[in-house]
């Protein structure tokens, strides 16, 4: 019943398609995570104004679909006088709502490492970065990489939303080849086994850091 | 002294897998006696108490209270330790409802009480424990010692023949540790039969009827309070008791 | 700019209820299915365990974009009959929320201290008496506040369901864009109008998370 030449055939176009779902990603989430500790720190210790221009972007991403702001870009942005092609738009959507979210996951971390942590760091003669450096951020970890591990599968898993906006990745494709061959099951099929696999290889590599970084902690 | 045997412990034994935490316990406990177990973290003093109520099972040996094997098959477990109570180290509240509702639910679900006379023994319990003011609050919205008061009251709500206290005051903050063991003590004053496993060796010399002293899962000592805190106890507890009293 | 809106006003209060109508089916079954998944998930049947696990996984391994289209495209395919793009819309977004909130309300049962069983029974309750007094009010408690949160997401989700075409607020959005060729107003207005309600909507959250934490509060 499953034809397996069709996914043969199929399956160099939709792996070329992974690759770029996994050049965006590996692009835009990073460019996010940095994007979202600079808000996160914004939300901690900037002046008002600053403040409160880092909650209404993080609002705005919690409260705006993904499709939409992509749909802004996509068809927005050129209005604006903007050239952006649908890469660009992808990566840096990407960036832009990871970043809303990761915020969130930073600051929580930053909160939940007791004061008396950096107050015995301090009061070893440490230096505020340093303590920050050496002491605060190992234990962040602990908090950040499991939730930060969902964020990015969750954002992974939402470039396949760029192939309504034409980029050539993994859905896209899918779309082409089910165009022509009309073989639904055999081709979402694989591909939804692809994400799959990719999807559990980021649990995997998230699992693994993070027993890396918790190692100091007692395990029962 | 009174002659009636409210608890009888015969030759329990308990394992988690290998290892063996109740070494063949015997102990008894007589109507409105004040008993304390004491012994060093790990002795199995928690787990022995927890066995009276059957909220931990034994694989050997006999627990009677007033008679009755709780491990008879025939025995109703549930209405037995409606008349027992128990207090916890960390109070186990109900943390979704008030302080009134904490106390009137057993009496209305277990005993089948009406609501007005839940409420009303709710209230006078709660009085007698200081915490009447607190009956609206939720437990989080108290402290330590007040939780701690409030699970004394819940107890007695039942109307127990017997109170169980496992460590009710080693989660506490010290200045808490007093608010609590004096509603103990006008327990004990009342008459109530408690067995207490605690490390307040000021209130064991002074409420206590009889010390029971664990070690490794057995009873080292099982002897009234005067001879335990002179020198006729064994030696590992005087051991323990000179680490104890040190600070 | 009031032409350029025009067609988008007309449309929007209808658009509105069909998100609002459709996210709510989708959470309602999503919340029975998630039950059956913990369940299953808790059953002695191992078969049944594994069933949940790959599940669990499959759904938060794949886009719910090529989950929409397994569901509208390639079920019916395979079993030879049609389903409307709504109701295909409304069993994709349950099946994805279940295994979410599967998860959510293990984590919460699995985060229940245990002594409040002991407690309970020490007072002379039943098993089922410390079940429906004491166990299940505090899971329904400690579930809420995520369980909003999930659904929060489902609505944004719902966004995607413009991709098979059904009518509701985001397709509106880029059928008024196609007409009018205003893409920034349209979508900054279909923007503000998510956001306004999903805003509403995660402050209830907020709201009934306060209350809850103080009825669910730790003691230790």
């Amino acid at each position: 019943m499953i034809d397996t030449d069709i996914i043969a055939e199929a399956l160099p176009l939709l792996l070329k398609g992974l690759k770029v779902t996994a050049f965006v990603a590996a692009v835009g989430i990073p460019l996010g995570l940095l994007v979202g500790t600079l808000l996160a720190y914004l939300t901690l210790v900037g002046n008002t104004a600053l403040k409160w221009f880092a909650r209404s972007y993080i609002e705005c991403v919690r409260n705006v679909p993904f499709l939409i702001i992509v749909y802004f870009a996509y068809f927005g942005l050129p209005k604006m006088g903007l050239m952006t092609d649908a890469f660009q738009v992808a990566v840096l959507t990407t960036g832009f709502y990871t970043a809303g979210y990761f915020s969130e996951l930073m600051r929580a971390a930053i909160l939940s490492v007791p004061k008396g942590q950096m107050q015995a760091a301090v009061s070893l003669g440490m230096g505020y970065w340093r303590a920050q450096r050496l002491i605060i951020f190992p234990q962040l970890l602990g908090f950040l990489i499991p939730p930060t591990t969902s964020l990015v599968v969750m954002m992974f898993k939402d470039t396949a939303i760029f192939s309504v906006i034409t980029l050539p990745e993994l859905t896209y494709q899918s779309n082409v080849v089910v165009s022509e061959s009309f073989a639904y099951i055999e081709i979402l099929g694989t591909t939804a086994l692809i994400y799959w696999v990719s999807s559990w290889f980021i649990d995997f590599a998230g699992n693994r850091f993070n027993r890396y970084a918790l190692r100091w902690k007692a395990r029962p | 002294m009174n002659t009636l045997v409210t608890v009888e412990v015969e030759g329990i034994s308990k394992w988690y897998g290998e290892a063996q935490v109740l070494k063949n316990c015997s102990c008894t406990v007589r109507e409105q006696e004040i008993v304390v177990i004491c012994g060093p973290s790990g002795s199995g003093k928690s787990t022995l108490i927890k066995t009276i109520n059957g909220l931990e099972v034994v694989q050997e040996g006999d627990i009677r209270i007033r008679n009755q094997s709780i491990l008879n098959k025939g025995t109703n477990l549930s209405s037995l330790r409606a008349s027992v109570g128990m207090v916890f180290q960390h109070f186990e509240l109900f943390p979704h409802l008030t302080i009134l509702q904490n106390l009137t639910i057993a009496q209305r679900v277990v005993l089948k009480r009406d609501v007005t006379t839940a409420t009303k023994k709710a209230k006078a319990l709660l009085e007698k424990v200081g915490m009447a003011v607190h009956q609206d609050k939720y437990p989080s919205q108290l402290s330590g010692g007040q939780q701690q008061r409030v699970a004394i009251a819940r107890s007695l709500c039942m109307d127990p023949f017997l109170m169980l206290f496992d460590e009710p005051t080693s989660a506490l903050d010290p200045e808490m540790v007093s608010e609590v063991l004096e509603v103990m003590r006008d327990l004990a004053n009342e008459g109530m039969t408690m067995m207490v496993v605690t490390h307040e060796m000021g209130f064991a010399r002074n409420i206590a009827d009889r010390v029971i002293f664990m070690e490794n899962g057995s009873i080292v000592d099982n002897t009234d309070t005067a001879s335990f805190f002179g020198d006729k106890s064994s030696e590992r507890a005087q051991l323990f008791l000179s680490k104890i009293l040190q600070h | 700019m009031e032409q350029v809106l025009t067609p988008f006003m007309n449309g929007v209060l209808h658009a509105v209820q069909a998100t609002v109508l459709i996210s709510s089916a989708a959470c309602l079954l999503g919340i029975v299915l998630g039950i059956l998944l913990l369940l299953a998930r808790t059953s002695p049947v191992l078969a049944l365990r594994y069933l949940a696990i790959v599940y669990v996984s499959a759904m938060r391994g794949t886009p719910l974009l090529i989950q929409l289209l397994v569901v509208y495209y390639a079920i019916p395919g395979m079993l030879n009959i049609t389903i409307t793009p709504v109701f295909a819309g409304v069993v994709a977004l349950a099946m994805n929320t279940a295994a979410y909130i599967s998860e959510i309300l293990r984590g919460v049962l699995s985060s229940l201290p245990s002594g409040q069983r002991g407690a309970a029974f020490s007072l002379g309750m039943t098993r089922w008496q410390s079940w429906r007094h004491i166990i299940l009010p505090q899971i329904f408690l400690r579930a809420l506040p995520p369980l909003t949160n999930e659904f929060t997401v489902t609505f944004k989700a719902s966004s995607l369901l413009s991709i098979i075409s059904v009518s509701e607020l985001s397709s509106l959005a880029r059928n008024v864009t196609l007409q009018t060729n205003a893409p920034l107003m349209v979508f900054s207005v279909c923007a503000a109008v998510y956001f306004i309600m999903l805003f509403l909507l995660s402050s209830a959250s907020r709201r009934i998370e306060r209350q809850v934490q103080v009825r669910v509060g730790r003691h230790d």
